[in-house]
């Protein structure tokens, strides 16, 4: 009877599961494998030509300079998902606590911003930072321009529209946690004693840490990605790995040297993630 | 006349009246026939429905539908799909004319074929029997004549110490910046093949650089939001700077223009041969040649006779100006290109 139950649950999850199986292998382990292997033809043009050449990851990292894009842009990652953090953590707390009645509205203004394109959201903020813009006037308003400056097209204004981006994703992986939260844990370290910082640091912080970790991964994955960002607001002068891919691919046509940087910054990526979440868990996991 | 009579003559005449125009439709040489072109967007679009497809239609039945893109990703679908091919013309500039030949995927067009080729001014035909070339945008030095007294006249002026965190300039994977690099290498004794003199004006020029633009729309943006007074832009975008009221003067330099012409190539496969050949006829009368013109005011490649204000715009309006364009090696070009685009990088962004 128990073993029937099983095998009918682990049919249900297989049936269940096996769109998405599909999906991913036809849509993206697929693909990802053929990225893969023209990261390895030895010609510089279009997907033309056969045989298997390291040449394409030689050339990257013999060239400081493509090193030194990667090094900027995991920097740039790190800096963009440590600011989410800042201010998505308290954010994300503030709503988690909240009815759910009163947490509608809010949820809506902070999902906003995720249904605009990519796009509109970038040439707002380049008529936002422009010299003609709404923050050069009101600092000039205010006295403190005396003339409008150029406030666009440099590493600061390209993190200040990829934290606007991306921190809706740290805000909701935070709140859906600290939901989870009981705020009667809270009560009981204020009863024996412990102030609004212990409470935070001992209590709160150790239970959100899984919801940190998913929105940290998620901005920080989606950070060292981005393209759009650093070529429209960079004005192509910050350097970042996804615009050069972009650059290589369509500009170049040079397949596979860019197939061969999106697989450097998807293998380093991962690896950093994955490296983080061990480090993170073993100073947050109580081990029994 | 018998009622029953009457009755049967007034349907049939009815009945002719209501299908003539029908009828005629299917007469036409190119009835029920769609030609898929890849578009560039926008007004050059827009003009080309008005100067080339819409009298086509009317003239012949044939129907063309245009698909925006860039025109990068459109050659790699291209490319891509030669078996069954997503486009019977492909529009492009003279670069992509170089990988349409590597990958041979265009057929070639004889003045036989296109009575109207036979118009093209001397050296703008640039691959052979290749593509029709119907329209010719340069890459020119402008300024902003409000901030700039000094005008530029060169593409080297950039890197003018009066210029500091004003000028404006293409991106490296833009077609423009190879241009303007080639130009101001060869202002400087350089050549194609020895690009050293404009990696020289680059790095010099380095701090008047305010930004390198991605699209030629966030250039016109930068200029019109006066992020920079001076730079490199398309003559043609330069035009529609002014007419929304930026004073933006355009250069030509003595030493010679830099441009890219825009071509129209029969893909190889396609079904309506014929009516590829009608396009690109039509494309170089004098009504689809003053269609871009009109509209956008780049240049034309033909014989065609220009209006006196069209022709006060335009940069080459006269054989002394034309005999000015530089001639190009796309293929040299093309080749080089990726390594120039590296070092324009490693330049700026270091």
């Amino acid at each position: 009877m128990k073993q029937s139950l099983l095998k009918r649950r682990s049919l249900t999850l297989v049936i269940l599961l096996t769109p998405m199986v599909l999906l991913l292998a036809g849509f993206l382990v697929l693909p990802v494998l053929g990225l893969l292997r023209s990261s390895f033809l030895p010609s510089t043009h279009l997907l033309d030509g056969t045989g298997f050449s390291l040449k394409h990851y030689v050339h990257f990292f013999s060239d400081t300079y493509y090193s030194s894009v990667l090094v900027e842009t995991f920097v740039d990652g790190l800096i963009v998902s440590l600011v989410c953090l800042l201010i998505g953590f308290p954010t994300g707390y503030s709503l988690a606590r909240l009815t759910s009645a009163a947490r509608r509205w809010r949820m809506i203004v902070v999902i906003l911003p995720l249904t605009l394109s990519l796009v509109v959201v970038v040439f707002g903020w380049l008529i936002i930072l422009g010299r003609n813009g709404l923050l050069n006037s009101l600092f000039v308003y205010l006295g403190i321009f005396s003339s409008p400056k150029t406030l666009l097209f440099s590493r600061p204004a390209v993190l200040i529209v990829l934290v606007q981006q991306f921190l809706p994703f740290m805000i909701l992986s935070v709140m859906s946690v600290v939901t989870q939260i009981h705020p009667v844990l809270e009560q009981a370290a204020s009863n024996l004693r412990a102030n609004r910082f212990v409470t935070f640091r001992k209590v709160i912080l150790p239970l959100a840490v899984p919801g940190i970790l998913v929105g940290f991964n998620i901005v920080f994955v989606l950070s060292i990605s981005a393209f759009i960002t650093p070529r429209l607001i960079g004005g192509a002068r910050v350097a970042m790995l996804g615009s050069l891919i972009y650059e290589t691919i369509m500009a170049q046509l040079n397949w596979p040297f860019g197939a061969a940087m999106a697989f450097v910054l998807f293998v380093s990526g991962l690896a950093f993630t994955v490296a983080l979440n061990a480090l993170v868990a073993s100073r947050f996991t109580v081990r029994g | 006349m018998k009622r029953r009579a009457f009755l049967r003559f007034a349907t049939t005449a009815a009945a002719g009246v209501l299908a003539a125009p029908y009828v005629q439709a299917q007469t036409k040489k190119f009835a029920n026939v769609t030609l898929r072109v890849n578009g560039f967007g926008g007004a050059f679009d827009e003009a080309l429905r008005k100067g080339v497809a819409g009298p086509l239609e009317e003239k012949y039945g044939l129907k063309v539908q245009f698909t925006a893109g860039a025109t990068q990703a459109d050659l790699v679908k291209l490319i891509a799909n030669k078996s069954s091919p997503p486009y019977d013309l492909f529009m492009c500039d003279s670069s992509y004319v170089v990988e349409l030949l590597k990958a041979d995927i265009v057929e070639e067009i004889k003045v036989s074929d296109v009575p109207n080729i036979k118009r093209i001014l001397p050296g703008f035909r640039e691959f052979g029997d290749y593509g029709v070339p119907f329209n010719v945008s340069s890459v020119v030095p402008v300024f902003n004549s409000k901030y700039i007294k000094r005008p530029l006249t060169s593409y080297s002026d950039i890197a003018r110490s009066d210029l500091t965190g004003r000028v404006i300039l293409p991106a490296p994977d833009q077609i423009a910046s190879s241009l303007y690099l080639l130009g101001m290498a060869e202002e400087n004794g350089g050549s194609i093949s020895e690009m050293e003199p404009a990696m020289k004006i680059l790095s010099a020029a380095k701090p008047n650089i305010v930004a390198l633009a991605q699209t030629n729309v966030a250039e016109l943006q930068m200029f019109q939001s006066e992020e920079g007074y001076a730079g490199i832009f398309w003559d043609g975008r330069a035009h529609e700077l002014r007419t929304k009221g930026i004073p933006i003067v355009t250069v030509f330099p003595s030493q010679g223009v830099y441009s890219t012409i825009s071509y129209i190539n029969v893909v190889k496969g396609m079904k309506y041969p014929e009516a590829a050949y009608a396009f690109a006829d039509q494309l170089l009368s004098d009504q689809g040649m003053l269609a871009i013109p009109e509209a956008l005011r780049y240049g034309v490649t033909t014989d065609v006779k220009l209006p006196e204000d069209l022709r006060r715009d335009l940069l080459f309006n006269s054989p002394e100006r034309n005999a000015l364009r530089k001639q190009i090696d796309w293929q040299q070009l093309w080749a080089n290109r990726s390594g120039w685009i590296e070092r324009v990088n490693k330049t700026i962004r270091n």
